[in-house]
Parts: C-alpha cells; sequence; structure tokens
C-alpha cells in the first residue's frame, strides 16, 4: 500500500473516529456513525431504500439524459461561433444564476407531482451547467491545436470533426461530470419539496426525529452521487482517455 | 479562410453587441406576444417588471424579505470564511493532509447537502440558527477548494527565494503564501457568496418560511405569476450583487497588494 492510500485511509478513519466521539460526548444530539451505519443496514435489508432508489434514479435518467441532449449542443455551439455564442449568452447566464429552488413552488403548480416535475427540476439544475462548462472547455481549445490541424490539413467539416471535436472532448466530459452532480441536486431538492421518494423518507425521520435514520439516508445520497460521477469518470477513461480535465467538481 | 477562423478571428465587439441585443430583445418579445395572446399562466414580462418594481421599490415588502434573510445569510458566510479558509490553507500547504481529506471533500462539495435540512430542523429546531448552518454548509466547500488549490499553487521558487533571504516561518506564510494565495481565495469568496444566497433560498424553503419564503409559496399558489417572477428576479440580482461585491472588494485588494 503507497502513501497515497495510507493518508485516504488515515483521513477516513480519523473522521469516522471524531463522528463516533462526538456522537458518544452530545449524547441526543448527532448519532455515532456506528449507530447511522447499522440504521442504515437496517434500511437496506428492510427495503425501504430500494423503492425510492429506483424511482429516483429513472427520475434522474431522464432529466439528465435531456440535460445532456440540450446542454452538450448548445454548448459545443457558443464555444465554435462567437455569433450563437452572441445570442446565447444573456438567456443562458441570466438562468444559470437563477436559483432553480425558487422556481419549485411555481413548477409545482404549472406541472403537479407527476414525473414532469421531477424532470423539468433535474434538467434545469443541470442545463446550464453543462453548457456553460463545455462553453468554455471549447473556447478554451488552443489556436495551435487548430493551426496544426489545418497544416495537416483539415479543413472545414473536418477540422470540427477531426481537431475541434477531439479536443472539446475532455471538456464535455467535465461537463456531464458537473451535471451528474447538479442532476442529483435536482432530484434531492425536487423529491423534498413533494415529499416523494427520499425526501418523504427524510421528512418522516425527522417528524420522529430518527436521526439516526435520516443521516444513513444523507449519507446513501452522498454515496450515490459520488458513485455516479465515478461512472462518468469511467466513462471518460474508456472513450476520451488522451487528457483529462479538472473542474467540474472539483 | 475557414468559416470557423472568420467566426473566430475579427467578429468586431460592435457586432457582439448588437446581436447579444438582438437576442434578448426577441426573447422578451417572443415572451410577451406568447402570455398576452395564449392566455396562459405566464405573466407577460412588462407586468413582472412592473410588479418588480412595485414589490422591491415602492411597496418594497419583498426588499424588507431579502433584506431579513440576508440577515443569516451574512452570519452562515463569515461563518463559512472563518472555516473554511483555514482548512482550504492547511490541505493547500500539506500534501498528506490533501490526501487524507481531499476525497471527504470532494463528496461533500458533490453532495446534496439541502438534504441536511430536515436534519436541521431535528437538531437546531425552527430557529434562524438552522438557517445560518445551512448557508454555511452550502459555501464552506467551494471555499476549501479554491482556498486549496491557491496554496498548492503558490510557486515554491517565490518561497525559497524568500527563505535564502531570510524570511522566518511568520513571513513565508503571512506574506509570501498569503499574497500569492490571495486571487484564488478571492476567487472562493466570490463563488461562496453566490453559494450563501442558493443556500438561503433553500433555507426560506426547505427549513421554515420567513417573509421571503412565504411570498415565494404565496404568489405561486395563488397564481401570481407577475409577482412570483419579480421575486426570483429579486433573488438572481440577489445572487449577482452580493457576488458583485466581493468583486469589488477582489479588485480593490489585488490593486492595493
Amino acid at each position: 500500500m503507497d502513501a497515497v492510500h495510507r493518508h485516504r485511509l488515515a483521513g477516513i478513519a480519523a473522521l469516522a473516529l471524531g463522528w463516533e466521539l462526538l456522537g458518544a460526548l452530545t449524547d441526543g444530539g448527532l448519532v455515532p456513525l456506528s449507530a447511522v451505519l447499522l440504521a442504515g443496514a437496517d434500511l437496506v435489508l428492510a427495503g425501504e431504500l430500494l423503492e425510492p432508489l429506483r424511482h429516483s434514479l429513472s427520475k434522474l435518467a431522464v432529466g439528465y439524459a435531456l440535460a445532456v441532449a440540450v446542454g452538450v449542443p448548445v454548448g459545443l455551439a457558443m464555444g465554435f461561433s462567437r455569433t450563437a455564442d452572441a445570442l446565447a449568452e444573456t438567456p443562458v447566464r441570466t438562468l444559470f444564476v437563477t436559483s432553480v429552488a425558487s422556481l419549485l413552488p411555481l413548477l409545482i403548480g404549472v406541472f403537479g407531482a407527476g414525473i414532469g416535475f421531477y424532470v423539468v427540476v433535474v434538467f434545469l439544475f443541470a442545463v446550464f451547467h453543462i453548457a456553460l462548462t463545455v462553453r468554455s472547455g471549447v473556447r478554451g481549445v488552443s489556436d495551435e491545436t487548430i493551426e496544426t490541424g489545418r497544416v495537416f490539413g483539415a479543413s472545414g467539416v473536418g477540422l470540427y470533426r477531426h481537431v475541434l471535436l477531439p479536443a472539446s472532448l475532455p471538456h464535455v466530459v467535465a461537463g456531464l461530470r458537473l451535471g451528474v452532480v447538479r442532476a442529483v441536486k435536482g432530484m434531492v431538492v425536487g423529491e423534498l419539496w413533494v415529499y416523494a421518494g427520499f425526501g418523504s423518507l427524510l421528512h418522516n425521520y425527522q417528524r420522529y426525529s430518527q436521526t439516526d435514520r435520516a443521516l444513513a439516508v444523507v449519507l446513501v445520497l452522498m454515496v450515490l452521487a459520488a458513485g455516479l460521477v465515478r461512472l462518468v469518470e469511467a466513462l471518460e477513461e474508456r472513450y476520451a482517455p488522451w487528457t483529462s480535465v479538472e473542474g467540474g467538481v472539483r | 479562410m475557414t468559416a470557423l477562423e472568420r467566426a473566430w478571428a475579427a467578429h468586431p465587439r460592435k457586432t457582439r453587441w448588437a446581436l447579444r441585443g438582438v437576442s434578448a430583445v426577441a426573447l422578451l418579445a417572443a415572451w410577451q406576444l406568447y402570455a398576452t395572446a395564449a392566455r396562459t399562466l405566464l405573466a407577460p414580462p412588462t407586468a413582472v417588471f412592473g410588479a418588480f418594481v412595485d414589490v422591491l421599490v415602492s411597496d418594497g415588502a419583498l426588499r424588507a424579505a431579502i433584506a431579513d434573510a440576508l440577515v443569516h445569510t451574512a452570519a452562515g458566510y463569515a461563518l463559512a470564511v472563518i472555516v473554511g479558509v483555514p482548512v482550504g490553507f492547511a490541505l493547500g500547504l500539506s500534501e498528506p493532509l490533501a490526501e487524507a481529506f481531499d476525497p471527504v471533500v470532494d463528496a461533500l462539495y458533490a453532495a446534496p447537502v439541502v438534504a441536511l435540512a430536515p436534519l436541521f430542523v431535528i437538531w437546531f429546531g425552527l430557529d434562524p440558527l438552522a438557517k445560518a448552518v445551512l448557508v454555511f454548509v452550502f459555501a464552506v466547500f467551494v471555499l476549501v477548494v479554491t482556498t486549496e488549490t491557491g496554496v498548492r499553487e503558490v510557486d515554491s521558487g517565490v518561497v525559497d527565494a524568500a527563505r535564502v533571504f531570510g524570511a522566518g516561518p511568520r513571513t513565508v506564510y503571512g506574506e509570501v503564501y498569503v499574497r500569492s494565495a490571495l486571487p484564488s481565495v478571492l476567487t472562493g469568496l466570490r463563488l461562496a457568496a453566490g453559494r450563501a444566497v442558493r443556500g438561503m433560498v433553500a433555507a426560506e424553503l426547505f427549513l421554515y418560511a420567513d417573509d421571503l419564503g412565504s411570498f415565494l409559496i404565496d404568489t405561486a399558489a395563488t397564481f401570481r405569476m407577475a409577482e412570483f417572477l419579480a421575486g426570483v428576479a429579486a433573488l438572481s440580482l440577489t445572487g449577482l450583487l452580493a457576488m458583485g461585491a466581493v468583486s469589488l472588494v477582489e479588485r480593490a485588494v489585488t490593486r492595493s497588494g
């Protein structure tokens, strides 16, 4: 085991120990980690998490897929063409800074509490972050890369196909990564707002002050977000291994 | 010349601004037409603007509500700065510490922290403290990450040079590191201000509603669309102003620094 892994383990162990001790000391407030993990195991064994997980993932998948289908092309267009950028920048940035959470009371009135509501919330949470990350990535493709491509005979469509798109792909992946994080946030916000799925679990545990179970659900959601980001990273290593772009999550 | 080069090369500033203006006007016009012609719930932009002036300036109900909410937000933001910047410094200075805690910081940064809201109700009750803590959680991780990056990227040559010229730890950490990492820290402060305002909205909607939350919920529930959208716009504006205020500080500090 190398030093990095040792340090990483030590860090997690230190935090777990700190949580455990703090939980034991603040009797009744923060629940010790061991109790939270037990509660989590209980929830998993009782199958209480399965149903919300299935529903949430399908809402997440549809909303995220839509956000990618819209955000990536818009971001690419804004990056490649200054005209498209000038046309789209004002509305995209305006919506980017708008707090989607503040739109919840309206969205619930318009879409009801059906799947459409979640899809729209997830979509709105993710799409502008994806578009702007992709845009700034494409904008950052260096002139040298383009110049080299031209020297080697790429022009017109070929320049896009063989130079600009491959050079932009890592930035697209960075956008997809940030998009996943935002999409999970959107899903949780939506479910909390209508007391559905994980949101209804959290609200129920709150009502009966079941801190251990509520914390277990929060941990599950954290792991879910981190796991989906890992999934996108695995896809990146598989399909765009030539360079990786920091950013998105970090 | 390829189309791409033509597009990238000399796209005069004037054209860009003209295009921006055209797109904004076209969108507003389309919105106006759609909202007036198609008898939907959607209020036309003119009505939204009227409501905006009304609730923020002449009536001022929303202005007072936002000002109230900003008090908890400022407290949470201040706490995030007090905790986040030193933690970021520590992680940036020490490689082992960063290796130990980076994964957790990343996971927390990516986590849907709004899920903590029900827990905060258990722990803090329906108390302004809960709101401040939620804002804190919203804002703190971006500060840790940006500060850490800024400190890590401090040019080690500059640090060595300072040491060679006899600078003690106080100068090295208090002057060299702080000054070199400052731009990154200031970026973090700006981003955190935006996040704090988002946290404020989340606190109003998911913890308990004061005037601001009630304004959003009531106007939406009674389909007073113009007022509701004016409220949403006012919140966006609040976020932009908060970030803008930090930018001003940023510019003043880096110029004098």
